[in-house]
C-alpha cells in the first residue's frame, strides 16, 4: 500500500516538498522508495549550494540502480538531514517524515504552486 | 527500437556519450527505446558510489595501462576489455521497460545464440553453469533511464582478480558456444537476434 501525504506537494520525478516556516523540506515519496527498493547509498549537495528547479542536487542508490534527486524549487540548501546520510534506509522506512533529505531556502515560494497535490499526483502516476 | 553504432573503445568517451543520450532531447516517449552495443579498451568501471581505493588495485591498473572510470549507475567495480561487450538500453518509458524486460531480452538473446543462460534471483545478473557472464545496473534522471550491462565474451579473466579487490566468480561466453565465433560475429549475432539495423544519430 503506497502512502500519499496530503500536507506535501509532488513533482513529476517523484520528489515531495513541504513548506516548514521559511524553508521547503524535500524528500522522495513513498511510491519512489517502494519502486526503488532498499536504499544503500545517498549523496546530497552541501549546505550553501545553489539548486535549481528540476535539476539534480543529489542521488540515491538502491539495488545497483542510481536515481538523481531533483530540486522541487530553486534556492539554497539550508540544511541536510545527517541522519539520512548515516542511514539511507530511513527513506524506505519513513519517506515523508524522518526520511526527509534536505531543506531549501527558496528564491520564490510561489514556485510551489506549479507542483501537484496528492490527488493530482495519484492520477499522474496511475497514467 | 533505434540502434546506435558506436565504434569508439574509449571508456571515458563511451560513458559520457551514453549519459548524453539519456539526457538528450532526442529521447522522446515516441522514440521508445534506444539500444547500443559498445566495447571499452582495458579499464575498470567503478559504480557511482564505489570507493576507488577500496575497489581497485590502482598500482596494478597504472602499470598495465588500465584506465579507471566512474559510471553513473550503481553496483560494484567491473573490468572491461575488448573481449567484453557492453549493451545499453535508453528510454523515457520507464513503466513499460522494466528491469525484468531488459534482463529477459538479453537472456533470451543469449539463449537464441546458443548459450544456456539463466537470470539470477535479483534479475541483475545472468549466469551460465552457475557463473556470472553478465551484470546489469541502472541510472535514472528526470524520467529518462539507462539500463546497461556487460557480456563477458572473451575477456582476459586473469586480469580480474589482479585489478579488482572484490572479484566474484565469472565466466566467458565464448567457450560455452556450440559453434565458435569471434567478438565481432557475436555482436552481429546479437543485433540479428534483436532485429536491429545500424543507424547513426
Amino acid at each position: 500500500m503506497i502512502d500519499f501525504y496530503d500536507d506535501v506537494l509532488y513533482t513529476k520525478t517523484n520528489e515531495w516538498a513541504r513548506k516548514v516556516d521559511d524553508v521547503v523540506r524535500v524528500g522522495i515519496d513513498d511510491y519512489s522508495q517502494a519502486s526503488l527498493g532498499d536504499i544503500v547509498h545517498i549523496e546530497v549537495a552541501e549546505v550553501g549550494t545553489r539548486v535549481e528547479t528540476g535539476k539534480s542536487f543529489g542521488a540515491i542508490e538502491a539495488t545497483k540502480s542510481v536515481t538523481e534527486i531533483n530540486a522541487p524549487i530553486s534556492g539554497v540548501i539550508a540544511r541536510v538531514n545527517d541522519e539520512v546520510l548515516k542511514a539511507p534506509g530511513l527513506i524506505n522506512l519513513a519517506p515523508f517524515d524522518e526520511g526527509w533529505i534536505a531543506e531549501i531556502t527558496p528564491d520564490n515560494i510561489a514556485e510551489l504552486d506549479a507542483l501537484m497535490n496528492a490527488e493530482a499526483y495519484k492520477k499522474f502516476i496511475a497514467q | 527500437m533505434r540502434y546506435i553504432d558506436n565504434p569508439s573503445t574509449d571508456p571515458e568517451y563511451n560513458l559520457a556519450f551514453e549519459r548524453s543520450l539519456c539526457n538528450s532531447s532526442l529521447l522522446t516517449p515516441n522514440s521508445s527505446l534506444t539500444f547500443m552495443l559498445w566495447r571499452n579498451a582495458p579499464s575498470v568501471i567503478v559504480g557511482r558510489f564505489g570507493n576507488v581505493s577500496d575497489d581497485v588495485d590502482l598500482d596494478f591498473a597504472a602499470s598495465h595501462n588500465i584506465r579507471v572510470v566512474r559510471r553513473a549507475s550503481g553496483g560494484g567495480a567491473v573490468y572491461h576489455d575488448l573481449g567484453n561487450v557492453n549493451y545499453s538500453f535508453i528510454t523515457r518509458d520507464e513503466k513499460i521497460f522494466t528491469l525484468e524486460y531488459f534482463s529477459n531480452t538479453i537472456m533470451e538473446t543469449l539463449n537464441a545464440i546458443g548459450v544456456n543462460a539463466a537470470l539470477s534471483f535479483s534479475h541483475n545478473d545472468i549466469k551460465a553453469n552457475g557463473l556470472k557472464i553478465s551484470g546489469a545496473a541502472q541510472y535514472h534522471h528526470g524520467g529518462s533511464m539507462i539500463h546497461h550491462g556487460t557480456l563477458l565474451f572473451d575477456s582476459d579473466l586473469s586480469m580480474i582478480p589482479r585489478v579488482l579487490r572484490h572479484a566474484g566468480r565469472v565466466a566467458n561466453i565464448r567457450p560455452l558456444l556450440k559453434h565458435d565465433m569471434n567478438v565481432n560475429e557475436f555482436i552481429h549475432a546479437i543485433k540479428q537476434e534483436m532485429n536491429v539495423n545500424d543507424r547513426f544519430l
